[in-house]
């Protein structure tokens, strides 16, 4: 091991990739999908609404998920409903869902667990196709106990 | 054969790790992965004593080429 690197605040910047990890989850049963197209208006609090680019529907969640291009950083900003309301968290996915789990009522930040299943996915796949312009070989590894997935990429 | 890997968490974040290199090889190899993310912000990058070895896998001398 000669090199360790720790990165976060990693964006969406390839659409194409995000579509990608979509179609990925959603074929493993993941309430997602991406909604794209010239009109795309995203669903917020009471009914508030808001054109984007691209919106991600989450099943079970009352608000989606905006992404609006932002030419000057060259990446997708995500837009979530507490944004639209004017409270900017500068997080991601802070719309807050109640949702009951096992009997019991609690609120869990559905939005933000399933756009952080969408970030790790979108990330592995981004690298797997940069790997595969480079010629390398990859193979993933998921740890479904602690939810992280690694990416084994043979360097030639 | 050397290996980078990248570890995924589900809050957007990600590792990256060289294994088997020797010198700036490993660099070099992260580089590919890194710079596609020119906005995301390095929170640790350590270099291992490995890294200042000479390298003598050959990946290097490929690189060079």
């Amino acid at each position: 091991m000669s090199h360790n690197v720790k990165l976060k605040d990693l964006a969406f910047t390839d659409i194409a990739v995000v579509r990608a990890a979509v179609k990925e989850l959603a074929r493993e049963g993941s309430p997602i999908q991406l909604i794209e197209g010239t009109e795309v208006t995203m669903r917020g609090w009471r009914g508030a609404q808001a054109k984007v680019d691209a919106c991600i529907r989450i099943e079970n969640s009352q608000y989606d998920v905006g992404l609006q291009w932002n030419a000057e950083k060259k990446q997708y900003d995500v837009i979530t409903e507490s944004m639209m309301r004017g409270e900017l968290s500068g997080g991601m996915g802070a719309a807050a869902t109640s949702k009951t789990i096992g009997g019991n009522s609690c609120t869990v930040d559905w939005n933000a667990m399933v756009l952080g299943r969408l970030h790790q996915r979108y990330n592995i796949i981004r690298d797997e196709i940069t790997a595969a312009r480079n010629g390398m070989m990859t193979k993933r590894v998921n740890d479904p106990a602690t939810g992280i997935m690694q990416l084994e990429v043979e360097v030639r | 054969m050397p290996k980078i890997i990248i570890k995924y968490d589900q809050t957007g974040a990600m590792e990256m790790d060289g294994q088997g290199f020797k010198g700036a090889a490993c660099e070099t190899a992260t580089k590919k992965f890194l710079s596609a993310r020119a906005n995301a912000t390095v929170t640790d990058d350590k270099k291992k004593p490995e890294y200042f070895q000479a390298n003598t896998s050959g990946v290097g001398l490929q690189n060079k080429l």
